[in-house]
C-alpha cells in the first residue's frame, strides 16, 4: 500500500479514536452523583426517576403519505411487577393508524425488553415531525419514570447542530 | 483486487468519520467562530428634509385555558381553578413596550434609529417625538428587535435586554415591514410578531413575550422600591431563546437530545438565561417557556438575585416535595415568588383574557395568585390538544395545598407543612416559602393577609446587598445579599431581616405582631422565627436556625440557653436519598476572624429521650453540596439515576473540610487543626445525627454542648 494511502487510513482512525476519547471522557465526567452545573431548572421532572430505559425507532420514509411504524424498546435495571402506563404522544401533522395511543403494562422485567409499536403517518423526513413515549408506574412508595421523543428528521434540529458544533470545536 | 479492497476500506473510514470530520459538515461552518452581536441602533440621523414613518409594533402570545372543578367551602359548592394549559394565541396582540427600531434604506445602510413606546407606537429615540427618515420617495424596511436599553424613572435603572437565537450567531429576533414613502406624506405601518407557527415560522411573538415579561418585572422592581438604588440590574443580560431546540444541549453537547429533560436554566457564572424553546423541534408537546410568563420571570428572579443579591444556590433538584437544603429552598422560593407578584400585580399586561375568562368561568377570586407551568399547548385552529400543566394555587394553606396534576409526582401535595409537629420545617420547603412570602405582600383574598401587607421594596432589602432601611441607621444591618456577611442563607434569615424593617430594628416590636399571627398558625406555612421564641421549650432551645453564627466563647453557659437536637426518620417521600435538614442536622457559621485562635470543636451529646442515635460533626467550605447519607452503589448514571436501591452511606467528601464520622457509641466529637484552616473563608459546622435507613420515636430528644479546645462554651 503507498505511504500515502497509508497516511489517510491512519488519519481517518485517529480522528475515530480520538472522538471516541472525547465522547467517553465527557460521559465519565458527567457521571456524577450530583448537580452538574450551578444553574436552576424547573421541571415537572425529577430527573432520579427517569430509570425506565426507552429507544425508539422509526421507519425512516420520504413523503407524509407513507405509513411509518415507530417502536419503542421498554428496559429496566431492575424487575419491576406493578402496573406501568403508557402514552405516545403525537406531535403536529402525525395521525395514528394503527395500535393504542395509551395503554397499561402488568410489569417489566429486567432481564427482557418490552417492545410497543404504532403506525402513523405523517412521519416522514419531508418536514421534521416528532413522536414522544411516555411511561411511568408506581410502587412501595416509589415512582419510576421515563420519557423520550424521536424526530422524524433529526439532522435539521438545532440540537443536532449543537452536538456536531461541539464536536468539531472539541476536535480542533 | 488489491485495489477495490483499498478503496472499499477507505470509503467505509470515510463514511465514519462523517460525523467527526470538519470537512463533512459545511452546514456547521456558519456556527464555529463566535459572531458579535449587531451594535445597538442608537443614534439620530439629522436630514435637512424630512418625512415621518409612524405605526405600531406588537406580538400575539399565546393564552391560558382554564380547568376548573366545584370544591366545597365552608359547605357550599363553589368553582376552583384546578389546572391549567397554554391555549390560542389572545385575541388582541399586545404592544412591544421600548424596543429597538432601526430604519434601512435598500442598500440596507442604516438611515434612522427609533423605539416603541409603553403602547407599542414607533417613536424616535426619545419614545415622544415622530421616527423621522429623509422625504425622498422610496422603500426603506423598519425592523423592530427583540432588544431594549430603555430608562426607567429617575433612578437611572436600565432595562438592558437582548433576546437571541444561539449562543454562536448572536442574532437578535426582529420584525420587519417596508414603507414606501412618496418623499412627502407621512408613512404607516403596523408590525405584527405571531405565536402560531402557521403565520410564522420562527414565531417571534415568543422572543418578545420573553422580552415583555423582563421589561415589566424591571418596571415593577424600579417602580416599588422607593429610593432604593436598583441599577444593579443595569448591566447587559442576554437571554437565549429558539424554537422547537432545548438549551440543556448547551450544556450537554455529547448526550442524546432524546435523553435530555426539555428545560430552562439560568447560568449565574455567565449570567446568561436560558429558555426552552421546546425539543428536537417539537413545542406542542415538550416543555417550551416562551409563552410560560411564569417560568420566565422565575429564571429572571435568579439573575435579579444574582446581580443585587447573591445567588448561592448549590443547584440540583427541586421537586416541591421534600424538605431540602435551605440554600435551595430559598433561592427557588425567591424565584417563585418574584414570578407570581409580577404577574398578580401586572397581570392585564401579561394576559388580558385571564380575569375575563376567570370570571366567564364563575371563579369569584379573579387574581393571579397561581405557581404556573404549561407543558405543550392546545390550538383549536391547528387542531393540537396537548396542552398540560401543572399548578398550585398560592393562596391556599400550607396543610393543605393543590397536589401536582401530571408526572412522576402526580397526586402528592405541593410541600404540604405540619406546623404542629414540625414547626419551621417550611424553612426547608420552597413551595412554603414561596406561599408564606406571596400571602404576606399581597391582599389577594381569602388565606392571604388581609390588610397592611408587608411591602415589596421591604422584602427586596432584605434580598439585596444594601442596607437595611431602619432609624437609626445601624450600618451593620445589611440584607443577605451581601455576600460577605450572609454565605450561608436561607428564608429564615431573610424573615428575620424582614422582620427587623418591619420593627425599625426591633424598635417597634409589635408592628410585627399581625405578620407573626399569619405565618405561625397550623394552616400556615411553619415559617416560624427563631426570635419569636418558637423553638425556646423550657430554657431550651429545639432548633437553631440555618447559618448561625458561632460568635462567643465563654467559661460559663451560653446566653441563648440550652440547645437540643430533636432528630427524626428520614423524610418517607424520599426515603433512600435524604437526610432530614431541619431535624437531623444543625449548621452553624464559623467565622475564624471573630472566634480567633479556635482550633478544636468537641461536641459532646447527652440523650434526654427517645432512640439511641449516633451523631457527626463535620465542618463545610462555603461552597459545599450536601449529600443525604445515602449513595447508589452502583454509580448513577447520565441522568442521575440509580438503577439499584440507594445504601446508607456514611462517607466523607471534598466539601468536608474536617469531620468527625467514627461509628459507634461515641459521647463527643472532635474535629482538630482548624487553626490551618484559610481564616479569610467562612464555613459551616454541622452537627448531624446519622439516621440513615433508621427507625426513629418521634420523642427522640438529645442536648448537646459545643467547646473549644480549653473546654469553653462557643455560643450562639
Amino acid at each position: 500500500m503507498p505511504i500515502k494511502n497509508k497516511i489517510i487510513i491512519s488519519s481517518a482512525l485517529s480522528i475515530v479514536v480520538a472522538i471516541g476519547i472525547i465522547a467517553f471522557n465527557h460521559k465519565k465526567k458527567s457521571n456524577r452523583e450530583r448537580p452538574q452545573r450551578l444553574t436552576s431548572m424547573f421541571s415537572s421532572k425529577g430527573v432520579g426517576d427517569r430509570i425506565i430505559n426507552l429507544a425508539m425507532h422509526a421507519d425512516e420514509v420520504n413523503t407524509n403519505e407513507e405509513l411509518a411504524e415507530v417502536s419503542v424498546d421498554i428496559s429496566m435495571p431492575f424487575s419491576f411487577d406493578s402496573s406501568v402506563y403508557y402514552k405516545w404522544k403525537l406531535g403536529e401533522g402525525v395521525t395514528l393508524i394503527e395500535g393504542p395511543q395509551s395503554g397499561q403494562l402488568a410489569g417489566i422485567s429486567h432481564t427482557q425488553s418490552l417492545k410497543l409499536r404504532i403506525k402513523v403517518k405523517g412521519f416522514s423526513k419531508q418536514i421534521n415531525h416528532q413522536v414522544g413515549f411516555e411511561i411511568y408506574g408506581f410502587k412501595n412508595g416509589r415512582k419510576i419514570y421515563g420519557d423520550s421523543i424521536i424526530a422524524s428528521d433529526k439532522e435539521s434540529t438545532f440540537e443536532d447542530i449543537v452536538q456536531n458544533v461541539e464536536k468539531i470545536k472539541a476536535s480542533q | 483486487m488489491k485495489i477495490h479492497y483499498f478503496y472499499t476500506l477507505f470509503f467505509a473510514f470515510l463514511i465514519l468519520g462523517a460525523g467527526c470530520s470538519p470537512l463533512k459538515n459545511s452546514q456547521y461552518q456558519e456556527y464555529l467562530s463566535l459572531r458579535y452581536e449587531v451594535p445597538e441602533c442608537n443614534q439620530h440621523y439629522t436630514y435637512s428634509s424630512v418625512t415621518s414613518i409612524a405605526g405600531t409594533a406588537k406580538f400575539f402570545k399565546r393564552g391560558v385555558n382554564l380547568i376548573t372543578a366545584p370544591e366545597l367551602e365552608n359547605g357550599v359548592s363553589v368553582i376552583k381553578l384546578k389546572n391549567m394549559t397554554q391555549g390560542d394565541p389572545l385575541v388582541d396582540p399586545l404592544p412591544i413596550k421600548f424596543a429597538e427600531v432601526a430604519v434601512y434604506d435598500n442598500e440596507n445602510k442604516i438611515i434612522q434609529c427609533g423605539k416603541t413606546d409603553a403602547l407599542g407606537n414607533i417613536k424616535a429615540l426619545d419614545t415622544t417625538s415622530n421616527l423621522e427618515i429623509p422625504a425622498k420617495a422610496a422603500n426603506f424596511t423598519v425592523r423592530v428587535f427583540s432588544r431594549m436599553n430603555h430608562k426607567l424613572g429617575v433612578n437611572g435603572t436600565k432595562v438592558n435586554v437582548a433576546v437571541k437565537q444561539d449562543i454562536y450567531k448572536n442574532e437578535i429576533y426582529y420584525i420587519s415591514a417596508i414603507a414606501s414613502s412618496n418623499g412627502i406624506d407621512d408613512t404607516s405601518i403596523n408590525l405584527l410578531a405571531y405565536a402560531r407557527q402557521t403565520d410564522s415560522m420562527e414565531v417571534e411573538g415568543g422572543a418578545f413575550n420573553i422580552l415583555n415579561d423582563i421589561f415589566l418585572t424591571y418596571q415593577y422592581i424600579e417602580a416599588n422600591t422607593g429610593l432604593v438604588d436598583t441599577t444593579c440590574l443595569n448591566d447587559k443580560f442576554d437571554v437565549y431563546w429558539k424554537l422547537g431546540f432545548n438549551p440543556v444541549q448547551y450544556d450537554s453537547p455529547d448526550s442524546p437530545p432524546e435523553s435530555l429533560d426539555s428545560n430552562s436554566y439560568y447560568d449565574n457564572s455567565k449570567k446568561r438565561l436560558f429558555l426552552t424553546g421546546g425539543k428536537l423541534g417539537n413545542f406542542s408537546f415538550e416543555r417550551a417557556d416562551h409563552f410560560n410568563d411564569y417560568v420566565a420571570i422565575h429564571e429572571v428572579g435568579h439573575h435579579i438575585e444574582n446581580v443585587c443579591g447573591s445567588l448561592l444556590t448549590p443547584g440540583g433538584t427541586h421537586r416541591l416535595i421534600t424538605r431540602i437544603d435551605p440554600r435551595l429552598a430559598w433561592s427557588e422560593a425567591w424565584a417563585n415568588y418574584l414570578a407570581a407578584h409580577i404577574m398578580f400585580n401586572n397581570i392585564n399586561s401579561i394576559n388580558p383574557e385571564f380575569t375575563t375568562k376567570m370570571t366567564a368561568a364563575g371563579i369569584t377570586n379573579t387574581n393571579w395568585t397561581y405557581f404556573f407551568a404549561a407543558e405543550g399547548f392546545s390550538d383549536s385552529v391547528q387542531n393540537i390538544g396537548s396542552g398540560a400543566g401543572f399548578m398550585f394555587d398560592l393562596k391556599k394553606p400550607g396543610n393543605n395545598p393543590d397536589s401536582w396534576q401530571i408526572g412522576p409526582f402526580s397526586g402528592q401535595p405541593f410541600d404540604k407543612t405540619d406546623g404542629t409537629q414540625f414547626p419551621g420545617e417550611g424553612h426547608f420547603r420552597e413551595a412554603s416559602i414561596t406561599r408564606g412570602m406571596f400571602k404576606l405582600s399581597n391582599v389577594c383574598g381569602a388565606g392571604c393577609i388581609l390588610a397592611s401587607p408587608i411591602s415589596f421594596s421591604t422584602f427586596w432589602s432584605a434580598m439585596s446587598f444594601q442596607p437595611l432601611p431602619v432609624t437609626p441607621v445601624v450600618t451593620s444591618l445589611v440584607g443577605m445579599g451581601l455576600n460577605a456577611a450572609y454565605v450561608f442563607k436561607s428564608s429564615a434569615t431573610f424573615f428575620e431581616l424582614v422582620k427587623k424593617i418591619v420593627t425599625n430594628n426591633n424598635v417597634t416590636p409589635a408592628s410585627w405582631t399581625p405578620y407573626r399571627n399569619f405565618i405561625e398558625p397550623v394552616t400556615s406555612d411553619a415559617l416560624d422565627l427563631h426570635s419569636d421564641g418558637r423553638y425556646l421549650i423550657s430554657g431550651a432551645n429545639t432548633w437553631i436556625p440555618y447559618g448561625t453564627p458561632l460568635i462567643t466563647r465563654t467559661g460559663g453557659a451560653c446566653t441563648i440557653g440550652t440547645m437540643k437536637i430533636l432528630p427524626r426518620s428520614d423524610d418517607p417521600v424520599l426515603t433512600g436519598t435524604n437526610s432530614d435538614q431541619r431535624y437531623s442536622n444543625h449548621f452553624f457559621a464559623i467565622d475564624f476572624l471573630t472566634l480567633t485562635g479556635l482550633d478544636e470543636i468537641h461536641v459532646t451529646f447527652t440523650k434526654n429521650a427517645g432512640t439511641d442515635i449516633e451523631f457527626d460533626l463535620i465542618l463545610f467550605s462555603e461552597d459545599y453540596l450536601y449529600y443525604g447519607d445515602y449513595s447508589c452503589p452502583t454509580g448513577a448514571d447520565t441522568n442521575g439515576s440509580c438503577s439499584v436501591s440507594y445504601q446508607a452511606s456514611r462517607k466523607t467528601d471534598e466539601y468536608m473540610v474536617r469531620s468527625d464520622r467514627r461509628s459507634g457509641s461515641i459521647a463527643t466529637k472532635v474535629i482538630r487543626t482548624l487553626s490551618a484552616l484559610n481564616p479569610q473563608k467562612r464555613y459551616l459546622l454541622n452537627i448531624r445525627a446519622y439516621t440513615a435507613n433508621k427507625s426513629i420515636a418521634s420523642t427522640t430528644d438529645y442536648t448537646y454542648q459545643i467547646r473549644d479546645q480549653n473546654g469553653d462554651n462557643i455560643c450562639p
